[in-house]
């Protein structure tokens, strides 16, 4: 039992990891060898595709596009970490000096023409650097609003919670793609004027990650003993306070799932890229979508575009999970 | 240190239903007051209406000679101790008992500066003062309780006795006027509850403030509390020192919920025979003379029923069976309980089963009847209809 067990569980890891890395070895082949035969082991390894990835961004050089992109990670990573500083409630220093970094980076980003440039074209190392822009701006104020919204319907009484978090609730149950043409209308130049900028996409993006988000929350802001509160009250807290100091931390698990979920949901979505961006602006999935031509597709040059795709998303996986499994309510009450 | 006033406090929750009725009570500055109940009685809302937990819905509560009816709980300068102790697991055991100070504003010793360099090097002044002054504060406090090698370990990290002294050092860090315990002890093993017991009554000994205790355990309330209330259905039954709840309970209730093994009762009726008050049982079977300082108490009830009410250390007990000439119940023996210092006799007389304490040498065995001696003069008689005492 145990055996068969291991084996169904090792024949899930086999069809799981096989894809992902057909696709790495796929990345270091020859193109025409990858067409002659797709899934055959590569005769000879180069680096030639990576390098034809890069090629298509706003500088000439490839290795200038993927130092772009690799600063934009950096800074990405760098973002995630004063998110999570603020969420367990320490406003330090070292806080503060990644927040003047990210901004001065910014700053630099829209000022400096050559990086301006760079940034305004269409290619692959634009699509990388607006998506990672929209990602973590839809991420971060997803889980700002979800984590206030929840707070208030597990823990503040107030009259028609119920009926507004079912309102809420019934979000989840519209099908997305419906609301591609009101959304293209509403965006569009008549009314908010916001079509062809990434700001199209943050808006729809946070709206429908809400939902799920205020649902998985709420239980974990229920499930913080009310004893705790009542103490952090005695202990002098706003209701605010309250939030920040101790709800918050002991949320942290379920945080870091919605943020995963709401990542990869985002870093994934087409529909909306598709139409909200315009020609000259897209994002990664409309940029991959490129490699494939009417006639046919680069193979090679699409799973080395994959793989700079899926790598960091996978780090970032494997940081953050730990943070799920850890229960940290453990030790709070009686255990 | 305060004196806490309740004046006709009152607590209703919504759909109409009344928790607590018309509580009054005034607690001395100093004070270890206990209230104690079974599960429902109000006690533990009467606690969270002084820390202002709750809303009071009727009448007032002052600490010291100001009315805290909407005063916020951390205005209140009180400190409370929780069931589940509460500690705030992502923090340290040091950062638990600083959390309180580090949430109060701290106000130097000067007034603000002009100017917002000056102001800014103000602020770091405090800064720096503040964490010194916490510093002192949480290891005063840590050194009062014998925890300070736990300071930097985690709740996760702390068993359960540890974790209630942390719980009590975040109170004496605040140096509050009113300490409130709510069923500090009932998730502690019955060993760690005995220790924390003398543990908190020695505290009190040593900080002298005024402190509230509720719990369901009435071997906590006798021993801890200058003074006890007992309360039923959100209702004060009585509220006295400790001995005087014992020897002289007001009604069946309270009789019957302080001591262990609890208060006998017996319902018998009351007789006039040769000019004595005589009361005994339906079958017959216990016939005792009343002491003659209760004659005048009991005109009313010749005749009638009562409730006749007991202890167990008054019947078959070595004092009583060393009274000279005395009265006796002649009972079948069901149980025998040996507890060491003593042994529970579980006894059987009519339709009607009794305890009695006797001593453990006493030699017995199970259906064996046995005469046992009664302490008359202890025994307590209740109205039947409103469980009130007579006598």
């Amino acid at each position: 039992m145990k055996y068969l067990r291991h084996l169904i569980l090792f024949f899930g890891l086999l069809c799981s990891a096989y894809p992902l890395a057909w696709m790495c070895v796929t990345a270091f082949r020859l193109e025409a060898d990858a067409q002659a035969s797709p899934f055959a082991f590569p005769k000879r390894w180069v680096i030639r595709n990576i390098s034809k990835v890069f090629a298509s961004g706003g500088f000439e050089d490839p290795w200038l596009n993927a130092l772009l992109i690799l600063v934009a990670l950096c800074l990405a990573g760098l973002a995630v970490l004063v998110l999570l500083h603020i969420v367990q409630g320490r406003f330090q220093v070292s806080t503060c000096l990644s927040v003047i970094i990210l901004i001065s980076a910014i700053v630099f980003s829209k000022c400096h023409p050559s990086v301006q440039e760079a940034l305004s074209g269409k290619g692959f190392a634009n699509a990388y650097v607006n998506s990672l822009l929209v990602c973590i701006g839809s991420v971060a104020l997803t889980v700002a609003l979800s984590s206030l919204a929840a707070f208030a319907f597990a823990l503040c009484e107030f009259r028609g919670r119920n009926t507004l978090f079912v309102i809420i609730l019934a979000g989840m149950m519209l099908p997305v793609h419906v609301t591609l043409i009101p959304l293209n209308l509403l965006l569009g130049p008549g009314f908010l004027g916001l079509k062809e900028s990434l700001w199209a996409l943050v808006g729809p993006y946070v709206g429908f990650a809400l939902p799920v988000s205020i649902l998985i929350l709420r239980s974990a802001f229920q499930a913080v003993p009310t004893e705790l509160l009542d103490a952090a009250r005695i202990d002098g807290c706003s209701t605010w306070q309250v939030f920040a100091n101790v709800a918050l931390p002991l949320a942290r698990p379920a945080i870091a799932t919605i943020v995963i979920f709401n990542f990869l949901t985002m870093w994934n979505e087409f529909a909306f890229a598709l139409t909200l961006l315009g020609p000259d602006n897209s994002t990664l999935p409309i940029a991959l979508n490129d490699f494939k031509g009417e006639r046919g597709m680069y193979i090679a040059e699409t799973c080395a575009a994959l793989a700079i795709v899926v790598i960091p998303l996978m780090i970032v996986y494997g940081i953050a999970q730990k943070h799920i499994i850890k229960g940290l309510t453990a030790g709070a009450v009686k255990g | 240190m305060a004196k806490v006033t309740l004046e006709h406090v009152g607590k209703i929750y919504p759909g109409n239903v009344r928790a607590v009725k018309d509580f009054n009570l005034e607690i001395e500055d100093g004070e270890f007051i206990v209230l104690v109940g079974p599960s429902g009685c109000g006690k533990s809302t009467t606690l969270r209406m002084v820390a202002g937990l709750e809303e009071i819905s009727e009448g007032t509560v002052k600490i010291g000679d100001r009315v805290v009816n909407d005063v916020l709980p951390k205005d209140r300068d009180i400190a409370m101790v929780f069931q589940n102790y509460a500690l705030y697991p992502d923090k340290t055991v040091y950062e638990n008992m600083a959390f309180c100070l580090r949430m109060r504003k701290y106000t130097g010793t000067g007034g603000r500066p002009k100017g917002i360099i000056r102001n800014f090097i103000n602020w770091l002044g405090n800064r720096k003062q503040k964490n010194e002054d916490i510093d002192r504060r949480v290891k005063e406090a840590a050194d009062i309780l014998g925890i300070r090698d736990l300071l930097r370990r985690r709740p996760k990290a702390l068993s359960g006795g540890q974790r209630q002294r942390v719980a009590v050092g975040r109170c004496i860090v605040r140096n509050p006027a009113v300490f409130l315990f709510d069923e500090p002890l009932s998730n502690l093993d019955a060993k760690m509850r005995v220790q924390m017991r003398t543990e908190i009554s020695r505290l009190h000994n040593k900080l002298r403030t005024t402190m509230i205790y509720v719990t369901h355990d009435q071997t906590e309330a006798m021993t801890m509390g200058d003074r006890i209330v007992v309360m039923k259905d959100g209702i004060v039954q009585q509220v006295d020192s400790p001995s005087e709840i014992y020897d002289s309970p007001n009604n069946v209730f309270i009789a019957g919920f302080i001591g262990t093994p609890p208060m006998n009762f017996f319902e018998m009726e009351v007789r006039e025979v040769n000019q004595k008050m005589v009361i005994c049982d339906e079958a017959g079977a216990i016939n005792l003379t009343l002491p003659p300082e209760w004659t005048g108490p009991l005109q009313p009830y010749i005749g009638k029923k009562v409730t006749f009410g007991l202890r167990p250390e008054h019947v078959g007990s070595p004092s009583a069976e060393a009274q000279y000439n005395p009265q006796t119940i002649s009972a079948t023996v069901e149980v025998i309980e040996p507890m060491g210092s003593e042994t529970y006799l579980y006894m059987k007389v009519g339709s009607a089963g009794f305890v009695a304490r006797v001593d453990p040498h006493r030699k017995c065995a199970v259906a064996d009847k046995i005469d046992l001696a009664v302490m008359i003069e202890k025994a307590h008689l209740f109205d039947i209809e409103t469980t009130n005492r007579i006598v």
